[in-house]
């Protein structure tokens, strides 16, 4: 098994213990674990890409910035919410509202750009097929790169989008 | 284990020049710590980058300890302004 493949087993694991507590205890995930959660998940990314494990740090950018969102949203609404759709999301934790004007355009695109890329279902995808969804979107030029290209450009956004989110906080 | 302090210092005596700023923060007692770094030398790097270069650093200091440490978010000092900057009245 890939190193990458263990650590998506683990956080796969994390999340379906705290999922089962949730449900054992009733008690839901607070905002400031979601917080915590969105850092931790980025250093994982971090440390992913550094690896050369692409495609979970792919992975791993997208679930931090939901983390964040979910950090965020819970602010406003607390009541549980078991998609993944970022926009969605983003739009319910008034996330764009934390943005001066000047700023916002530079983040609106960095996250188009990630939620153009990412989808949950990742989590499953092999690499041949996530560079097949790469393709059809235009990420990177050259095949020999494009998984490194992408890894890095998501590692990026989701620095920045889970960044303004801690620093506005 | 490593403790806030130590991080705190550590991330001040990197940032070092004009413009630069360095904190660690944590949001409990058992919480890893997190913090912001920002410097000049960052100004055209990628963010994998500058987070290699600084987990160097990291790791070099605190040794497995550093397991203790989460995310630092790291930015040019033109960023961080840009980043907290209000919209004009």
């Amino acid at each position: 098994m890939t190193s990458w493949c263990r650590l998506i087993d683990a956080l796969v694991i994390r999340q379906s213990f705290i999922v089962w507590s949730v449900w054992k205890s009733g008690m839901p995930i607070t905002a400031a674990e979601y917080k915590e959660a969105s850092g931790e998940v980025l250093r994982a990314a971090e440390n992913a890409h550094q690896s050369g494990d692409y495609v979970a740090s792919h992975y791993l950018c997208g679930l931090a910035v939901e983390c964040m969102l979910r950090a965020l949203r819970w602010r406003h609404n607390r009541a549980w919410e078991g998609r993944h759709y970022l926009k969605a999301l983003a739009e319910e934790a008034k996330y764009f509202d934390l943005i001066s004007n000047r700023y916002r355009p530079r983040f609106v695109t960095q996250f188009n750009d990630l939620t153009r890329r990412w989808n949950n279902e990742h989590r499953f995808y092999p690499a041949e097929k996530l560079e097949a969804h790469l393709i059809k979107l235009n990420v990177g030029s050259k095949s020999s790169d494009r998984l490194f290209v992408n890894s890095a450009e998501m590692v990026e956004f989701a620095h920045d989008l889970v960044g303004i989110g801690v620093a506005k906080w | 284990m490593v403790t806030l302090k130590e991080v705190d210092d550590y991330l001040k005596s990197l940032a070092n020049g004009k413009d630069a700023f360095g904190e660690a923060t944590q949001d409990g007692p058992d919480s890893r710590i997190n913090g912001v770094l920002v410097h000049r030398d960052f100004t055209g790097v990628y963010v994998t980058e500058r987070q290699r270069q600084l987990w160097e650093r990291l790791r070099q200091k605190f040794g497995q300890d550093s397991n203790g440490i989460g995310m630092i978010f790291t930015y040019s000092p033109y960023e961080y302004e840009e980043m907290f900057r209000e919209d004009s009245a």
